[in-house]
């Protein structure tokens, strides 16, 4: 401010001087009243660009250059002729007046400038905050962007929400010494923190407009933060009903599907217990009947403890390059007595390359679909397994010739505790494809079924292939005679 | 209990008193004499006066952690352990396999499978030798078409002769010599390229690949070579 205070007297001084040459030049043709304007509108041409001193400055420069130069005597400040005075006086009075209402013109549009920046400023916070998500990062772009406005450093500290003092001050002072202001986070009654800053030395004080300026910068990331914390409530709100709405659900799938098969377990022991002398083919049936409901529960328990682990976070993926074979064959092999009753068929290109996954979780994702397949076709339908690499995927595929699903079921088998309502679909807790989704996507993969031409269903998900395998070890040491040799001939 | 019980011992360490009662059950049907015990000190104190010839521990007990059972038990005894585990919880399965267990059982399982786990045990154990990577006891192993001539190196599938890299063969050869019992990771990686590999097991699952391609009749449905996902292999004879 006060370096362009100076630059406005040397403009005035400079201005005066040029008007006093060129009423030089122009002396010996015009009336010496005439000369008057010229110093007008030099005062004219400074008022506009620089301040009331600085104008008033010419006022007094024109007048006196004006009496020295070109009122006789010359080149004396003494008048010979009294009516000068009143030329001097009107001269001195509309520059004045022309002086103060180029300056209020100025004033104006400096502030319209100074406005339209504000604006600008504040409404490039605006949006970057509506964007941004997370208390840590809108108090990043309040920092950011007063930092950026105000020239000063900038600190947010933010604190649980709570109520405001009513009435508490909107900038207030912290060491006026040192610059440093303290602007609370005040969305309309809630405090989310405070916005702490040091003007820069060359500013000090800061003016009152800057203050309540910077004030509005802080209502404005208060009320983002307080948008955020809503959203928050909202989400929990929604998740504890979804979590209500899930516990029901799970209530009643166990207390039928577990029940049911423990009604049998129950019926049939107490049968056993009682009756030493049933038919031996009876207590056959019966224990045969006992081990496999138990069998039942067991899988059931299994996915339901898979789910609430997967929903939970608590699966951590651990990754590593295994060949899908492998994979197909401990399944297969797992499941060898259940598939008696299936014929199943594995086709593998022999190029199927290993991919990067989690062997425990997706072998859970071939053995329930497997499983799957087994429960709900009728005994002797086939089963088809087969993988194949599209693009940058793999993607397995489990077809069988059961019922089918329904249209519009393609997506909902997925859906928790859903079941089928086809013809001839088997029993279970509509849980083990929802453990399936819930590993494939884990893994950045997709899970999806379609009916089959021809009747029945198939079932594929596909595992992305990213990354490359290590480089091969090094080949054995030495180290035990037996086997020394390379090539076993 | 007279002392002229030639019956082989088995100790339970298990803490749940149905399952010991249908253990009991089991392993007196099949001719041992049952010991058991609810926790892990008794369990270690019974290991210890009965001279066990198997033990059947539990790795979810009261008292102590079922590793910490198996490791004291392991740094004075040879003794085979069969450990119980639930399913899910492969990374304890790997653990107790490495610290000496010689095979584990999941629970909830059926009486033939812990007798198989049983059988092969016991047969590793009454061989000397075995199970440390000694002298190989039988030179000509053979399974189904398959046929092992481990001293002079030879591999053949229904008579015709199959050529085999160097780490293949290694690999075979340790299988081979652990019948029927699961190998983890560590384990093999430890007998073929060395007690220091310290590469990650993604290739051991390449080389098992190639192993079952060369071997097995449907590589991808594998009758001999089976993978326990999560733990390791288990080369199956029977």
């Amino acid at each position: 401010m006060k370096r362009q205070a100076r630059l406005g007297y040397v403009w005035a001084v400079a201005v005066t001087g040029a008007c006093t040459a060129l009423d030089a030049a122009l002396f010996a043709h015009v009336d010496p009243a005439n000369l008057v304007m010229v110093y007008l509108a030099g005062v004219v041409f400074v008022a506009t660009r620089h301040d009331r001193g600085a104008a008033g400055l010419a006022c007094v420069l024109s007048v006196l250059s004006y009496d020295f130069f070109f009122v006789p005597p010359y080149h004396s400040l003494a008048v010979a002729d009294t009516e000068y005075l009143l030329t001097f006086s009107i001269m001195f009075a509309v520059a004045m007046v022309v002086a103060s209402l180029a300056d209020r013109v100025r004033r104006q549009a400096d502030a319209a400038t100074e406005r339209e920046r504000r604006t600008a400023a504040l409404y490039a916070m605006s949006r970057e905050l509506a964007s941004t998500r997370g208390a840590e990062r809108l108090a990043e772009v309040l920092k950011r962007h007063v930092e950026q406005v105000f020239r000063g450093e900038a600190g947010v500290r933010l604190a649980p929400t709570r109520d405001a003092v009513p009435g508490g001050p909107r900038v207030a002072d912290d060491d006026p010494a040192e610059g440093a202001l303290r602007v609370p986070l005040d969305a309309g009654g809630r405090l989310h923190g405070e916005l702490r800053f040091r003007v820069r030395a060359a500013d000090r004080p800061l003016p009152a407009e800057e203050r309540a300026f910077l004030a509005t910068f802080a209502a404005q990331a208060a009320l983002a933060l307080e948008r955020e914390v809503l959203a928050g409530d909202a989400a929990e709100c929604r998740a504890q009903a979804e979590a209500e709405r899930m516990r029901n659900t799970l209530l009643r799938s166990i207390s039928h599907d577990l029940r049911t098969p423990l009604a049998s377990i129950k019926g049939s022991s107490s049968l056993l217990l009682r009756s030493p002398d049933l038919d031996a083919r009876v207590r056959g049936d019966l224990i045969a009947d006992i081990e496999e409901e138990a069998d039942y529960i067991a899988r059931m328990v299994t996915n339901l403890l898979e789910l609430t682990r997967l929903e939970s976070g608590a699966v951590r993926l651990r990754k590593e390059w295994v060949p899908v074979e492998e994979l197909v064959g401990a399944v297969t092999e797992r499941l060898e007595q259940r598939l008696r009753a299936h014929p199943l068929t594995v086709t593998l290109p022999a190029e199927l390359p290993a991919a990067p996954l989690d062997p425990t979780l997706i072998h859970k994702v071939l053995l329930n679909l497997l499983e799957n397949a087994v429960e709900h076709t009728p005994a002797g339908t086939p089963v088809e397994l087969s993988a194949s690499v599209v693009e940058s995927e793999v993607i397995v595929a489990l077809a069988d010739r059961g019922p089918g699903l329904q249209p519009g079921e393609e997506r909902r088998v997925f859906d928790k505790f859903y079941r089928t309502t086809a013809e001839g679909r088997g029993r279970g807790m509509g849980l083990g494809l929802t453990v399936c989704e819930g590993i494939v996507r884990l893994h950045g993969g997709r899970i999806w079924a379609e009916n089959r031409p021809g009747g029945g269903v198939t079932f594929r998900f596909s595992l992305p292939l990213v990354g490359e395998l290590p480089p091969p070890p090094p080949p054995p040491p030495a180290f035990d005679p037996l086997l020394v040799g390379g090539e076993a001939r | 209990m007279s002392t002229s019980d030639s019956r082989p011992v088995a100790v339970v360490v298990e803490d749940d008193v149905r399952i010991r009662r249908f253990l009991k059950a089991t392993l007196e049907q099949h001719g041992f004499r049952y010991i058991e015990a609810e926790n892990g000190r008794r369990g270690l104190l019974q290991a210890a006066s009965q001279m066990p010839d198997l033990v059947i521990l539990d790795l979810g007990l009261p008292d102590l952690d079922g590793l910490e059972v198996l490791r004291e038990l392991r740094s004075w005894s040879a003794v085979p352990i069969l450990v119980l585990s639930a399913r899910g919880q492969e990374a304890d399965k790997v653990e107790a396999l490495d610290a000496g267990a010689d095979d584990y059982v999941t629970k909830p399982f059926g009486v033939d499978e812990l007798l198989a786990r049983m059988r092969v045990a016991l047969r590793h154990s009454a061989r000397p030798g075995s199970g440390s990577g000694g002298g190989a006891p039988e030179p000509v192993v053979r399974f189904g078409e398959l046929e092992v001539d481990l001293e002079k190196r030879l591999v053949f599938v229904s008579g015709r002769e199959v050529h085999l890299t160097a780490i293949e063969y290694r690999l075979l050869a340790t299988l081979v010599r652990h019948a029927d019992k699961v190998l983890t990771h560590r384990q093999l990686l430890a007998e073929v390229w060395g007690p220091h590999a310290e590469f990650e097991h993604q290739y051991l699952r390449v080389f098992m690949g190639q192993l079952r391609r060369k071997l097995e009749p449907a590589p991808a449905r594998p009758r001999w070579f089976l993978t326990e996902t999560g733990v390791g292999y288990r080369l199956r004879t029977s």
